[in-house]
């Protein structure tokens, strides 16, 4: 069983870039030697990096944690910087790595240049195909030093000798809590043949860093949030009471998940009483609120199979949907969405964000980011790779007067906010609320006796979550490409409406390898095809059987 | 330089040109898009279209209700639903004479 060992780095009074590591025990700190940093490390960034390089130079393994993807970015580069000289030119996987960055990413990416010293950042918002191939190149210990942020701790499973942590947060202002911080630290000494990991809290006298000192490891009790709130009965009572006639900015976030889950549970089961957290509230609570949800769910006539559909999205709220539908006396048709082929497909995606806006939930807020978030959506279904789009945020952000010459554009930020956006708006708001919005659209076109006119082609949610909106490009994510190769080798497709069984054929013929393709697009394809070939005969084998 | 004129909508008597400008404007923030205005501001609403010079076109066969939608570049505007079903935007800045 491999254990992590806690050290701690700090520096020596006067002389700042001489730095003493010890021992962690149980209350005790036990000095085990001296380090020199290459530099004064005259921020809290230059000394994350630059404990790094100090303990983490002669191998390869070295996580470095911080809490923001700019900080991330920041940490990478002077750790590059220290570097200086370290260039891996021959390898041909960081190579092709940075080929990928520059050419689907942006050449401005600073992965383009940090890779080629076995340097990478890491984040949540990064496109999947270049996230899984940095944790590649770590894990075989071609990227020595990954500097990463909190995605680290859902779910992405990676080994490393070394972890280098400073006052960790969760996201911005939240302190992580000690069960995410030892399953942070439980990464370390998973390395391959090491028994043994390190990790160094750096900073671990500073009060204000470390508030708690070092986290225990100890058993935490969980708590389900829903027992926390129902806790709370009072607030929760006072707020089913007022649910049915607020307006969406109202909505209070933390009361209304709870209050969300149980008007839909006692939509579908007719009362609370079987309802888990209600279970453990006394009977005059559970009757309390029982009533209190009774009258709220008087009025309410949405289909039983969208509730269940739509589990984050209050039945309060589809059903003010469904109300604004009901009220709307222009031709209902103006409701539903244009492909994004259509010249007026954006418009009709701000029309049914700001309806999206009045009635789920101000999911698209400030208004004034209405526009640009439909604007991401409508890119982002007809196809446009993330390159493309970041281009284009970053050629509209140029023609603004603030920005004088091309130097001045704050480039990392623009390509990190428009990851962001794609990960954030695209791939995640837009497909759950234009999901629901046009669920609730089909049942209002069925009670007004007009579904035939209700498109049964219409599969947004399954364009959106994708990112495609063609039967050829559904086709290749479907048979295991990312989304950024499927898009890079649908242009090479004449046709739109390609089955699974027919590009099969065409990439068989392996005519697909002289095209020009990012290496490691064309890495991936090679894999799909040979996969897809095995799977096929050993088909055919048990069919012969 | 000549007096500020006080201005008269309804019953709301605002002692500036300015300040039932900043009123209306208020009233138009406090909507959200596609949302219906209420029978107060309505009634509000009525009156100052009749300063509007094309108050009696824009009213057409006469108001149902009220709305706030976007209008040109994405802007706020408040518009008027008519009876017969058609539409129609107003700018609440030339309903103050």
């Amino acid at each position: 069983m491999p254990k992590p060992v806690q050290g701690s780095g700090s520096s020596s009074r006067g002389r700042p870039k001489e730095w003493t590591l010890s021992l962690v025990l149980e209350d005790d700190l036990r000095p085990l030697g001296n380090f020199a940093l290459f530099d004064r490390p005259t921020t809290v960034r230059k000394r994350m990096a630059f404990v790094a390089l100090a303990l983490g130079r002669m191998t390869s393994g070295t996580l470095v944690y911080v809490n923001t993807a700019d900080s991330a970015e920041r940490v990478a580069a002077q750790i590059y910087d220290g570097l200086r000289g370290e260039e891996q030119t021959e390898d041909s996987d960081l190579n092709d790595l940075s080929d990928f960055c520059e050419k689907m990413i942006h050449p401005k990416y600073q992965l383009v240049h940090l890779v080629k010293r076995g340097v990478a950042f890491h984040y949540g918002n990064m496109p999947s195909i270049l996230r899984e191939e940095i944790e590649r190149l770590f894990t075989i210990g071609k990227i020595r030093f990954l500097v990463s942020t909190s995605t680290l701790i859902e779910g992405v499973n990676l080994a490393c000798r070394t972890i280098v942590i400073r006052g960790p947060k969760k996201g911005i202002g939240r302190d992580m809590s000690p069960q995410d911080f030892w399953n942070l630290a439980g990464r370390a000494g998973r390395w391959g043949a090491d028994f043994y990991g390190n990790i160094v809290c750096v900073d671990v006298s500073k009060k204000d860093v470390w508030p708690d000192g070092l986290p225990q490891k100890t058993a935490y009790p969980i708590k389900r949030e829903t027992d926390q709130v129902v806790d709370q009965f009072e607030s929760l009572a006072e707020y089913l009471a007022k649910r049915i006639d607020m307006k969406t900015d109202q909505v209070d976030y933390k009361l209304e998940h709870v209050a969300a889950y149980l008007m839909s549970w006692q939509y579908r089961e007719g009362s609370l009483e079987q309802a888990p957290p209600i279970k453990k509230a006394s009977k005059a609570v559970a009757e309390k609120l029982d009533e209190l949800i009774k009258s709220s769910l008087e009025k309410i006539d949405i289909a039983q199979d969208i509730v269940d559909a739509n589990p984050g999205i209050s039945i309060v709220a589809l059903q003010r949907l469904k109300t604004y539908f009901e009220n709307y006396d222009s031709d209902p048709k103006s409701l539903l969405p244009i492909p994004p082929e259509d010249d007026d497909s954006v418009n009709k995606f701000v029309f049914i964000f700001d309806i999206i806006n009045l009635t789920l939930a101000p999911v698209f807020s400030p208004e004034v980011r209405v526009l640009p978030c439909a604007l991401t959506t409508w890119d982002w279904m007809r196809g446009r790779t993330l390159g493309q789009m970041i281009a284009g945020r970053l050629r509209r952000e140029r023609e603004k007067p603030k920005y004088q010459t091309d130097e001045e554009l704050p480039y990392a930020k623009l390509i990190r906010e428009t990851m962001a956006s794609v990960e954030e708006i695209a791939r995640f708001l837009a497909p759950k609320y234009l999901g629901a919005y046009l669920s609730v659209l089909k049942q209002h076109f069925g009670e007004k006796g007009i579904s035939d006119q209700f498109p049964e082609e219409l599969t947004y949610d399954l364009f959106l979550e994708f990112g495609v909106s063609t039967r050829t490009l559904l086709s290749l994510i479907g048979m295991g490409l990312s989304r950024t190769s499927s898009i890079e080798l649908s242009d090479f497709f004449g046709r739109t409406d390609l089955s699974e069984a027919e590009i099969l054929e065409r990439l068989e013929t392996g005519e697909w390898e002289s095209l020009n393709l990012p290496a490691l697009v064309k890495r991936e394809i090679r894999g799909v095809v040979q996969r897809k070939i095995l799977e096929k005969s050993l088909t055919s084998d048990l069919e012969e059987q | 330089m000549a007096k500020a004129q006080p201005v008269e909508i309804g019953e709301i008597k605002f002692p500036r040109k300015g300040d039932a400008l900043k009123y209306l404007q208020s009233m138009l923030n406090s909507y959200r898009f596609e949302e219906r205005v209420s029978d107060d501001d309505q009634t509000f609403l009525l009156n100052a279209l009749n300063h509007h010079p094309d108050g009696k076109e824009k009213l057409g066969v006469g108001l149902d209700y009220f709305f706030v939608r976007r209008a040109d570049y994405g802007t706020k505007c408040f518009w008027i639903k008519r009876l017969d079903g058609s539409v129609e935007r107003f700018s609440y800045k030339h309903c103050v004479p």
